[in-house]
């Protein structure tokens, strides 16, 4: 989400939007919306995410089993469907934070690497 | 059907809602952002563009939630549904579990049905219906002839007439020639080698059957025009002798000394048209005299050496009847052209599949197996009525339990399918337990001790085929015994069912019963009137006179020419062999022959012409017959009275006076009413006189059921050319202990000869293919097949009655309360059995009597309608279904009114 005159927004890497929809969710149900915004301000709205592309993947998580659905009322009184995280979506939120910081652990490291390896 | 109807409505309702669901969810968020941004100040109008764009394609997000829900359902409908088959699987087995009793007399019903005509089809299955295994294997024939007196068909047709025949492209695209020879045969260059069975073939036989070779190449026409001394090893004995090694091409194979080539390996199975017995390699028909210098010779050019099979493939459009009205129209032109064919002599034309157990029987051989399949058939009913009848006991007593499922919303289609599942289920325990039997009974058949000297071609065992034709008979008298319950419960309303109480049982569902149970009365008598047939057919044949005091008889084959003998060498050493077992002490008598009586070695077929006739060869007036030449002290060997005249002498084998003995049968023919002694009479037109010294008894010669037929004797040095002779002694004490004596004897006497195994007469008679045999395995497959309908029929009629007790407990009570004595309880019900009964008897004893006579060539000495077996099959019946009825009685009479009336 940039506003016209700032920097390219950076794009998603493969796999991440399930690990930020899972962190969303991890506080409170939220409705598709909800967790859309919640991604926004966490980010500080740095990553571009096409908010369609949202449904497909809260849907394939509903399929895995990691969070469940059910029609409830918005604060504006409107009825929204609102996404649970399940105790498997909860264990695998905890698997996928893992993944990720071992694996931007290890980038870090070698970037901050020297660029000859010393003999 | 209704239930899957309801299915797809509610599919459909789910997808339609999915779908609004679906676009709710989508506005809503679009909606949200849009409101968001008009907040922050933007023209509402231009907010919801900005909102919708940065949603992206909305058509394209639904495509691809639809898509996944699509996959979800999938998977989900598919685990439905085999989670509900699980289930009714799991409910099937638990119900089966709960009534044990119930389970094992259901499934051990089906069992013995189900086994019975699994084990019969594998008897029948290779001899009747399997394919040969060669392409195109419903064109072939094979042809055989008989003779005008002598009444048994052979396989015996000679290489001219087959030439005749072959160059009938009309009748025939392809005809082939067999012979079936015993070789001295060894892999090695030492030692004797050992006796073993190979065919003869002409260069068409291979390229008549349009198989490949496993290994090499196989014989041609060039083979056959060369007379090459080559071989075809069959596929399972390059397995057995030299372990399908493929090096072995070109390698030496030795027949009576003389070394064959080894060409090719015939493939797997391959036996030809033969069934009985299975050959150790193919030879060239061409190559006889070659193989054999001092043996038959040459066949070739031997219009009277019709000692070949000839197997033919018939012409396209033409029927096996069209080919024999053909051959019979042409067979004076074809004696014509064919001298010497013999008199009154006839081809014979037969699909491949009707000849396979042997020629002489090819018009028997679909009664046979029909007879038998039919019996296993009328088992596996009485064991489906059992079933199906404790099935829709079950049910009927289950009726509280199915009504409350289906009152609490069980639909009726699930509970139909879940009582078919749990027959299914039954029918497979039944399916398991009939293969643990019909693969016991095909193992001990396979291993029936046949005396016999060459590896059978016939092999009795459970394989795919068989297999699958039990499962699909289990499955199906499953589905049937489970078909009526089912129908039950699939069509009426719930209320009705409720409203007719526990353990009502329709009046219609007990009329069903009796009506099955009176099926598999009728079809008890028709197999207890097979069996009985069966039965006194074996005591008739045992006691058909053969004409032979069979019991100290023992006798071996010694064929010279298979040690390269020439008759000059041979006959000294026949000679030899004899002084040589007449010196052992335990024997009493010995006598040369060139047959052995019960077997298809028992002489050759000759014309008899008594001097009164003048030979016309073109009428054929000749008396057909079979010829043996057999030694001095043959006939008091064999215990044939000579009743008239002498037996043989000495010097009767010394070249000059040419004398014969007749048995009365050819007496009567040739001399009706006068003493044939002193007369003279020839075995061809054109053959020399012979004069009769002696009349013996007529006896059997081929096979045990034949009618009488005329034989003829000659000195054992005079006659026939045939150096393929047998020794018949008789011994002292048990013929078995003396094997070892007469081996080494025979040894002693000539250690170049390889004599065969030795046999005794008795088990010819008893065991033999030509003796007892077929009769004794008819009636142990009849009488098995009878006991085991007996049984279940008991079990079937005492399973209605004593239902029928339980459910009219209340009427009885009421009955004895009333005043009925015991007696009139014990008769009422009794009367009830006996009606059925009696009704199931008549039923059976009139099919019996309709089906008997078709199978009335395979008994001997007894009219189908016999009434001694009739009889003692309806009064048996009777006794034992009213014994099985008097127990139920017995416990009705019992009953205590007070507590009768009370149940319930």
């Amino acid at each position: 989400v940039s506003p016209p005159g700032q920097a390219p927004a950076i794009e998603l890497l493969r796999g991440t939007l399930d690990l930020l929809i899972l962190r969303s969710l991890s506080h409170e149900p939220l409705h598709g919306y909800g967790v859309m915004r919640w991604i926004e301000e966490a980010t500080g709205q740095a990553l571009a995410i096409e908010e369609g592309s949202l449904y497909p993947a809260l849907y394939r998580l509903e399929d895995r089993g990691w969070v469940e659905s059910d029609w409830g009322r918005s604060a504006n009184n409107r009825r929204a469907r609102y996404y649970r995280l399940t105790a498997k979506g909860r264990a695998q939120l905890k698997t996928e934070v893992r993944h990720f910081t071992d694996f931007a652990k290890a980038v870090f490291r070698a970037l901050e690497a020297p660029a000859v390896t010393p003999s | 059907v209704s239930d899957d109807r309801r299915w797809r409505r509610y599919w459909r309702a789910l997808r339609a809602r999915f779908g609004r669901d679906v676009d709710e969810e989508l506005q809503f968020h679009v909606e949200m952002r849009a409101s968001e941004l008009a907040e922050k100040g933007m023209d509402p109008e231009a907010a919801a563009r900005e909102a919708e764009r940065r949603f992206g394609d909305r058509q394209h997000v639904r495509r691809t939630l639809d898509k996944i829900e699509r996959r979800r359902r999938g998977v989900l409908r598919f685990g439905f549904l085999l989670e509900e088959v699980r289930q009714d699987i799991r409910y099937g087995i638990r119900g089966l579990l709960q009534r044990p009793s119930f389970t094992v007399a259901a499934a051990s019903s089906l069992a013995l049905g189900i086994g019975a005509t699994t084990a019969v089809l594998a008897i029948v299955d290779p001899l009747l219906f399997r394919s040969l295994g060669v392409p195109a294997a419903d064109e072939l024939v094979v042809i055989g002839a008989v003779n005008k007196s002598v009444h048994v068909v052979a396989p015996l047709v000679s290489v001219p007439a087959a030439r005749e025949l072959a160059a009938r492209r009309d009748l025939f695209t392809d005809v082939a020639l067999m012979r079936m020879q015993i070789g001295a045969v060894r892999l090695t260059g030492s030692g004797l080698g050992e006796r073993r069975l190979f065919f003869f073939v002409s260069g068409r036989y291979f390229p008549l059957f349009r198989v490949r070779p496993a290994a090499g190449r196989l014989l041609n026409d060039d083979d056959d025009r060369r007379k090459a001394p080559v071989a075809v090893l069959a596929h399972r004995f390059w397995k057995e002798a030299y372990r399908a090694d493929p090096m072995v091409i070109g390698r030496p194979l030795y027949v009576n000394g003389l070394p064959l080539t080894i060409i090719g390996v015939a493939p797997p199975d391959f036996q030809g048209v033969e069934h009985l017995v299975s050959a150790d390699f193919f030879v060239p028909q061409g190559a006889e005299s070659v193989v054999w210098p001092t043996g038959r010779g040459d066949n070739s050019e031997c219009p009277a050496c019709a000692n070949f099979q000839l197997i033919a493939r018939r012409a396209g459009g033409r029927s096996v009847a069209d080919i024999q009205r053909v051959l019979d129209g042409e067979s004076r032109r074809l004696i014509h052209d064919v001298p010497d064919l013999g008199e009154g002599y006839r081809l014979l034309v037969f699909p491949e599949r009707a000849a396979r157990l042997t020629i002489a029987a090819a018009s028997m051989l679909g009664t046979v197996g029909t007879t038998f399949l039919g019996l296993a058939g009328l088992v596996l009913l009485a064991g489906s009525v059992n079933a199906t009848n404790l099935v829709l006991t079950r049910a009927s007593s289950r009726k509280t339990e199915l009504n409350l499922r289906l009152a609490l919303g069980a639909s009726r289609g699930r509970l139909a399918r879940q009582l078919l599942t749990e027959n299914v289920v039954l029918a497979l325990v039944g399916l398991a337990g009939g293969y643990v039997l019909a693969w016991l009974l095909a193992a001990w058949l396979d291993r029936l001790p046949i005396p016999f000297d060459f590896p059978l071609g016939w092999h009795v065992g459970i394989d795919r085929r068989t297999f699958g034709f039990g499962a699909a008979i289990a499955v199906g008298s499953g589905l049937l015994a489970g078909l009526g319950p089912a129908l039950l419960y699939s069509g009426r309303d719930v209320q009705r069912r409720l409203r007719e109480g526990r353990g009502g049982v329709g009046r219609g569902g007990e009329r069903v019963r009796s009506v099955l149970v009176l099926g598999q009365v009728a079809a008890s008598v028709v197999v207890l009137v097979f069996a009985g047939l069966f039965l006194s057919s074996i005591r008739q044949a045992e006691a058909i006179d053969t004409g032979l005091d069979a019991d100290q008889v023992v006798t071996l084959g010694i064929d010279a020419t298979l040690a390269r003998y020439d008759r000059a060498k041979a006959l000294p050493a026949y000679d030899r062999i004899e002084r040589e077992l007449k010196s052992l002490p335990m024997v009493t008598n010995v006598s040369l022959t060139t047959g052995i009586p019960l077997s298809p070695s028992m002489g050759i077929t000759v014309s008899l012409y008594s001097d009164e006739t003048v030979p016309d060869r073109r009428t054929g007036d000749g008396i057909g017959s079979l010829a043996a030449s057999v030694g001095p002290d043959y006939f008091a060997t064999m215990g044939i009275p000579i009743l008239e005249g002498r037996a043989f002498r000495l010097e009767d084998d010394r070249a000059g006076g040419r004398v014969a003995i007749v048995n009365q049968r050819a007496a009567l023919l040739m001399w009706p009413g006068r003493s044939p002694i002193g007369r003279r009479f020839r075995l061809g037109p054109t053959e020399p006189f012979l004069e009769v010294v002696g009349v013996a008894k007529t006896g059997r010669y081929i096979l045990i059921g034949e009618s009488p037929a005329p034989f003829v004797y000659q000195p054992f040095k005079q006659g026939i050319d045939d150096l393929d002779a047998f020794v018949a002694l008789k011994v002292r004490g048990d013929p078995k202990q003396a094997f070892g004596a007469i081996r080494a004897a025979v040894d002693r006497a000539d250690p170049l000869l390889v004599p065969s195994k030795l046999t005794t007469l008795r088990a010819r008679i008893d065991d033999g293919f030509n003796g007892l045999l077929p009769v004794r395995l008819g009636a142990l497959i009849a009488s098995l097949a009878g006991a085991l309908a007996l049984v279940l029929t008991v079990v079937g009629l005492y399973g209605l009655i004593a239902y029928g007790v339980a459910q009219r407990t209340r009427e009885i009570g009421v009955r004895i309360a009333l005043g009925a004595s015991p007696g009139a309880v014990v008769g009422g019900i009794l009367g009830q059995g006996a009606r059925l009964a009696g009704a199931g008897i008549v039923v059976g004893l009139v099919v019996a009597l309709l089906v008997t006579r078709k199978a009335a060539g395979l008994l001997i000495g007894v009219p189908t309608t016999s009434p001694a077996v009739l009889g003692v099959v309806a009064v048996a019946l009777l006794a034992v279904t009213l014994g099985s009825a008097l127990l139920p009685a017995r416990r009705a009479a019992r009953l205590d009114p007070t507590q009768a009336l009370r149940s319930e």
